[in-house]
C-alpha cells in the first residue's frame, strides 16, 4: 500500500533542502565581494569599508551553508554518506575554503597579527574563489551524474558492510573534467560577484566603489550570463535520469529536464520570474546607477535556484545519479530518513518562520544606514 | 522474514564476542566524573563571584582573581571529559542495537584520512599561534577607554 504521508514528507524535505540552497546561493554575494576586493577597492580606507560591508554579513552565509548541509544531511542521509564519504576531497576543499574565512574576519586587522593582513585578505579571495566554484560544480553533479555503486544489501556483508563506494580514484574532484559542471560552477562565482556588486552599491556609500561597482557590474553580469545560458541549454537539451514510479527502475530519457519543467508549470513559473528578476535588478543597476538592484536580483536569485533544485528532485527524477549504474542512483524516495525521523523534523520545522523573521529583523538593525568612511572610526568592533 | 523478526538487534550480527559489547569502563568512568566535578566547581565558582560582586568585593580578593584565570583551561578539559564520555561510552555502536562503528566507516583509504589529519593539524596550530599573539597582545592592550 502506497503511503502517501510518507511521500509528501519526502517531497516536503525536499523543497526545504532546495529553498536553504537557493538562500545560500544568493548569501554566496559574500563569497563573491571578497574576490572584489583589490578591484572595488584601492586603498586601505576603502578596503576596510568593503571588507566590514562583507564582514557584518559573512556569518549569516556560514550558518546557512550548514543548515542547508544538516537539513540535507537529516533528511536524506544517502545523500550524505555516499557523497561526503565519497567525494571526499570536493568536500575537503569546500571545508578547508571556509575555515580560512572564518579566522580571516576576525584576526586581519587585529594588533600583532603575526601573518599579516594581506594574507588574510588572500585567505579572503581563497574562500571566495573555491567556495563558490566547488559548490556549483558539486550541485552541478546532481545534473550530470557521478561515478559512485550503492548497494543497500551490502549492509549484511559482515566483511565489508558498506553501503556506498566511489568507484575512481579521483573521490570527487573528477567533476572538475565535466564542462557542464564547471559552466555551473563559474556561473555562481560571476554570480555571487553580481551580487556583490549589487550590494556593495546599496550598503557602502563612498563615491568611488559606487563607480567601480557599476563599472565591474557589466563585466560580470556577462561571463554570468554566458555560463548560466550554458548550463541551461546543455541541461535541458541533455538525458536525465528517470525513475519509474512503480518499480523505481531508473532509465536515461531524452529532454528530461525540460519535461520536467514542462510537467511543473509552477515550477516553470518560479524559473522564469526569477531570471527575470535577476536581469531586472542588474540592468536598473547598470543602465540607472540604482542602489535598489540588489531588491530585484537578490529574491530572483532565490527563486531560480529553487526552481533548478525542483527539477533536479521532482518529478521521479534522481537527484543523485550514478554513471557508475543506473540503477545505484539516489532519488528522494530511496535516500530519505525513515518516516518518524521526517515527521519529528517537520514539527521542527514549523520554527523556520521564527528564525527567518529573526534573521529579517537582525539584518534590518545592522543595515539600518549605509556604511561610510565616518563609521569606520566610530565603531569599536571592525574587522 | 527473518531479518526483519530480528532487526531490532541487527547490529550484534557484525560483533564476534560479548566482551566487544562493552566499552572502556574506566575511561568513561573517569571522564564523567570529571566533567561533573568540574561542572559543580564551575558553579560553584560562579556563585561566589557572582555574591561578591553585587557586593562589590571582587576586587579586593586577589586569590579568587587568580583563581579564575586558572579555572580558564579547566573549562576545556571539562568539555574533552564530556566528549570523551559521548564518544567512548557509545562504542561500538554508532546506533544502539543497529550499527556498530566497525560497520559504519566509509570506503577511504586510511592515508586519505591521515592526510586530512595532518592538514587539519598544520593549520589549526598556525591559526592558534595567531589567535594565542592577537589574544595577548589584546590583554597587554588592556579595555580602551570606552570600557569595551
Amino acid at each position: 500500500m502506497v503511503d502517501t504521508t510518507y511521500i509528501f514528507l519526502q517531497q516536503y524535505w525536499w523543497f526545504i533542502v532546495s529553498l536553504l540552497a537557493a538562500l545560500l546561493v544568493f548569501l554566496l554575494f559574500v563569497q563573491g565581494g571578497q574576490t572584489l576586493i583589490y578591484t572595488v577597492a584601492k586603498n586601505e580606507d576603502e578596503r576596510r569599508l568593503v571588507i566590514n560591508s562583507l564582514g557584518r554579513k559573512w556569518e549569516f552565509t556560514f550558518t546557512t551553508l550548514v543548515t542547508f548541509g544538516g537539513a540535507f544531511f537529516a533528511s536524506f542521509p544517502l545523500f550524505y554518506s555516499t557523497s561526503f564519504g565519497g567525494a571526499y576531497w570536493v568536500w575537503m576543499a569546500i571545508l578547508f575554503a571556509f575555515i580560512i574565512q572564518a579566522v580571516s574576519y576576525e584576526y586581519r586587522s587585529r594588533a600583532n597579527n603575526f601573518l599579516g593582513a594581506k594574507t588574510y585578505e588572500v585567505f579572503l579571495i581563497l574562500n571566495g574563489l573555491l567556495g563558490t566554484i566547488l559548490l556549483g560544480t558539486a550541485v552541478g553533479t546532481f545534473f550530470s551524474g557521478s561515478e559512485f555503486s550503492m548497494v543497500k544489501d551490502n549492509i549484511t556483508n559482515i566483511a565489508n558492510p558498506v553501503i556506498s563506494a566511489w568507484e575512481n580514484p579521483f573521490h570527487g574532484l573528477e567533476a572538475v573534467l565535466n564542462v557542464n559542471n564547471v559552466a555551473l560552477g563559474l556561473a555562481v562565482f560571476f554570480l555571487s560577484r553580481v551580487l556583490a556588486l549589487l550590494y556593495f552599491m546599496n550598503n557602502i556609500d563612498d563615491t568611488n566603489i559606487l563607480a567601480r561597482s557599476k563599472k565591474q557590474l557589466l563585466y560580470n553580469a556577462l561571463p554570468f550570463l554566458l555560463f548560466l545560458l550554458y548550463f541551461l541549454g546543455a541541461t535541458m537539451l541533455a538525458q536525465g535520469f528517470a525513475v519509474d514510479p512503480e518499480n523505481g527502475v531508473v532509465s536515461m530519457e531524452n529532454y528530461k529536464y525540460l519535461h520536467n519543467l514542462i510537467a511543473m508549470p509552477a515550477v516553470l513559473g518560479v524559473l522564469l520570474v526569477g531570471v527575470v528578476l535577476v536581469l531586472w535588478g542588474i540592468g536598473l543597476s547598470v543602465f540607472k546607477t540604482s542602489s535598489k538592484g540588489i531588491w530585484f536580483a537578490g529574491p530572483g536569485v532565490i527563486l531560480t535556484v529553487l526552481a533548478l533544485m525542483l527539477t533536479v528532485g521532482y518529478n521521479n527524477t534522481a537527484f543523485y545519479p550514478s554513471t557508475f549504474n543506473i540503477q545505484h542512483s539516489l532519488t528522494i524516495f530511496n535516500s530519505s530518513s525513515s518516516k518518524y525521523t521526517l515527521t519529528a523534523m517537520s514539527y521542527v520545522s514549523l520554527m523556520v518562520p521564527f528564525v527567518a523573521a529573526y534573521i529579517f529583523f537582525t539584518w534590518r538593525k545592522i543595515n539600518n544606514k549605509k556604511i561610510d568612511a565616518a563609521e569606520m572610526k566610530e565603531v569599536i568592533h571592525i574587522y | 522474514m527473518v531479518l526483519q523478526e530480528n532487526f531490532a538487534y541487527f547490529g550484534y550480527g557484525y560483533l564476534n564476542n560479548t566482551s566487544s559489547i562493552i566499552p572502556n569502563v574506566p575511561l568513561t568512568f573517569y571522564s564523567f566524573h570529571v566533567m561533573v566535578a568540574l561542572g559543580f566547581f564551575f558553579i560553584l565558582l560562579f556563585g561566589v563571584v557572582l555574591w561578591l560582586t553585587l557586593k562589590k568585593e571582587l576586587m579586593n580578593h586577589r586569590w579568587l582573581l587568580y583563581l579564575m584565570v586558572v579555572s580558564v583551561p579547566l573549562v576545556y578539559i571539562a568539555q574533552q571529559a564530556g566528549w570523551i564520555v559521548a564518544e567512548v561510552g557509545r562504542q561500538p555502536w554508532v546506533i544502539q542495537d543497529l550499527l556498530p562503528t566497525v560497520a559504519a566507516v566509509s570506503r577511504i583509504d586510511a592515508s586519505a584520512v591521515q592526510v586530512t589529519f595532518w592538514m587539519f593539524g598544520v593549520l589549526f596550530t598556525v591559526l592558534l599561534i595567531a589567535e594565542l599573539r592577537i589574544m595577548f597582545k589584546a590583554i597587554k592592550t588592556g579595555p580602551n577607554e570606552g570600557g569595551h
